[in-house]
């Protein structure tokens, strides 16, 4: 397998065959073609070939847009892992992720912020939309195929919320790609080949991968709405009019804010034959009235950490299933992975049927954790699937039970990480960032459950001295926390108490707080 | 439905957005931007028109207001009052 990069063979296999094909869309009208992006991307290896004869990640900064998708290839075919980083990442945030990386090269797919410039000085950052300008300089020569990563290499690094207040990387081998993009190949509708795929969650989210994976390894098309068009219903909605969207892949809380409006439904999307969700639980409501709206188009539940490349389950959601008041189920694994059921404590299997914490066993478990061993041996494992293959398996915290069908059921989670609007958020994260705001004395931050879901966060902060103003102060905290963390991670809410409730064991009483 | 004042409208409003926005600030501040002083995100506001619905029968597409004309106390029990 060495020397090849089945994602990179594939699309190369595209340019070459079909390159005038779409491979990226947006409504504004850009596109690029396989042959566009097939070239894009020799010349992005080119340049960074030029700066570094090394194999170390490199950062691809900015939000939806082909040159950030041509930046992903252009690091692969160089012999970089890409770490895609969104560019409303606050700078302290980048900056911390840059620390830990080294001294990273980074791409920038659109102009950098200003608080964010100094973090990449000249000759570190590569400003991508000169390779693309009437001016850019002849093209070097790409890097030879053997510079290709693959293998056990790194084929890219997402950094999450780490539970000690700092963003946690964790590396994904271009093999762990390879059989996921293989998997997603297999579903009904992706199958056909040539899909548009709506792209939608930005890059530094991994559930981004479903549609880069699937669309680019079947000669599809990457169709992108970007963050802007994403939150004014108005022209989200003319967006998507205008789509011709058939693979949609979304958070359920995407597809919720789509729900709101009745005029989300075939008519809209009349080409919409597949709804991809995951990275948080699909509720009863959104599945059915999907399926009441579109009644052509089939609904899938998938499960899967970024651990685990994406996802690692599958299951339509249909009739009976919706019948069903018990929460969804999440699918079977995909072949090459073997869920177990284990007690939390002893890491015993449970007895079939049994909640327990739910581990991946399998060939899309990823590397582990950049740089950090001690947390890596905490959750990452060597074992064999029952076939005897030598593979990781992953310990995710999540709980879950496998029915008699063989169908996975998840249950939430034994830890304090939760899921906003599908973005994965250790809540210790956030209160370690509170706490580093001056003036705040201790901070406890709890989700907030309304009709049955995870509604939004809520901060309850104790100040190092009672305020005057106090709607100034909790507006103060907001702001500050927004220069620490991404916004998806700034609570809704702040309420300021003069102390902290304890359970009896003198730890800090959450549900109290939740429910205050 | 019974008919309905400005008054109680006004005060039914206020309380479901300080249940929403979990903040009595929202009584203070009825000419403010609720987006802009965080009490409420995207996710908030279509719990707000889903509450809307279930509490005044009035049913308000995401795509048929503009934020602008919907993003204060007063603009929101503006844009039901024209609709009851």
């Amino acid at each position: 397998m060495a020397g090849e990069n089945e994602l990179l063979a594939v699309v190369e296999r595209w340019a070459l065959d079909r390159p005038d094909a779409p491979a990226y869309r947006s409504g504004d009208g850009a596109t690029m073609t396989y042959g566009e992006l097939w070239k894009l991307s020799d010349a992005i290896a080119a340049t960074l070939a030029e700066r570094t004869g090394g194999r170390e990640p490199v950062v691809v900064l900015g939000h939806k847009s082909a040159l950030m998708a041509a930046g992903f290839l252009g690091c692969l075919k160089s012999g970089h892992a890409f770490v895609p980083v969104d560019v409303e990442m606050p700078a302290s945030r980048l900056a911390d992720i840059i620390g830990q990386l080294g001294e990273p090269l980074l791409l920038a797919a659109e102009g950098v912020p200003e608080a964010l410039r100094a973090l990449a000085p000249d000759g570190r950052a590569i400003d991508l939309r000169a390779l693309v300008g009437a001016d850019r300089p002849e093209p070097a020569c790409p890097p030879d195929r053997s510079r290709w990563v693959a293998g056990e290499e790194t084929q890219y690094v997402i950094f999450t919320s780490g539970s000690t207040g700092r963003p946690k990387g964790i590396e994904v081998s271009a093999d762990n790609v390879a059989r996921f993009a293989e998997w997603v190949r297999s579903f009904p509708v992706v199958a056909d080949g040539g899909c548009v795929f709506l792209d939608q969650p930005p890059y530094s989210f991994d559930l981004s991968e479903y549609e880069v994976a699937g669309a680019l390894a079947t000669g599809g098309c990457l169709y992108a709405v970007p963050r802007e068009v994403a939150e004014d219903a108005r022209a989200l909605f003319a967006d998507l009019r205008a789509s011709q969207v058939e693979v949609w892949v979304s958070t359920p809380s995407f597809a919720d804010l789509c729900l709101a409006d009745k005029a989300f439904d075939q008519d809209l999307l009349p080409d919409v034959r597949l709804f991809l969700f995951c990275g948080e639980a699909l509720h009863h409501g959104t599945a059915a009235a999907l399926a009441q709206r579109f009644p052509r188009a089939r609904i899938a539940n998938t499960y899967g950490p970024t651990e685990s490349t994406v996802a690692v389950t599958y299951g339509e959601i249909g009739a009976a299933e919706l019948a069903d008041p018990a929460p969804l189920p999440v699918g079977r694994p995909r072949p090459g992975t073997e869920i177990r059921i284990v007690d939390r404590e002893t890491g015993e299997p449970c007895a079939a049927g049994r909640t327990g914490e739910i581990v991946i066993v399998g060939d899309t478990v990823a590397k582990g954790y950049f740089r950090n061993p001690e947390k890596t041996a905490a959750a990452f494992f060597e074992t064999r699937l029952s076939d005897g293959r030598a593979v990781r398996a992953y310990r995710t915290g999540d709980a879950g039970h496998v029915d008699a069908a063989g169908v996975l059921h998840c249950e939430g989670r034994f830890d304090t990480l939760v899921k906003v609007n599908g973005f994965r958020i250790e809540l210790e994260d956030i209160e370690e960032n509170i706490g580093a705001l001056p003036s705040v004395k201790q901070a406890a931050v709890v989700p907030v459950v309304r009709r049955g879901r995870v509604s939004h966060l809520k901060a309850c902060v104790v100040l190092e001295r009672r305020a005057r103003d106090e709607f100034e102060v909790r507006q103060a905290i907001k702001r500050g926390l927004a220069e620490r963390v991404p916004s998806y991670m700034v609570p809704r809410t702040v309420k300021l108490l003069d102390e902290l409730p304890l359970t009896c064991n003198g730890k800090v009483d959450r549900k109290a707080l939740a429910e205050a | 439905m019974a008919e309905i004042t400005h008054e109680e409208l006004e005060e039914r409003m206020l309380d479901i957005l300080e249940d929403i926005c979990e903040d009595d600030e929202v009584r203070a501040r009825r000419d403010e931007d609720l987006f802009a002083l965080g009490l409420l995100d995207s996710m908030g506001a279509i719990e707000l028109l889903v509450t809307i619905e279930e509490e005044f029968g009035v049913s308000i597409a995401p795509t048929e207001v503009e934020r602008d004309e919907m993003n204060t106390v007063n603009l929101i029990v503006h844009q039901v009052e024209i609709r009851l």
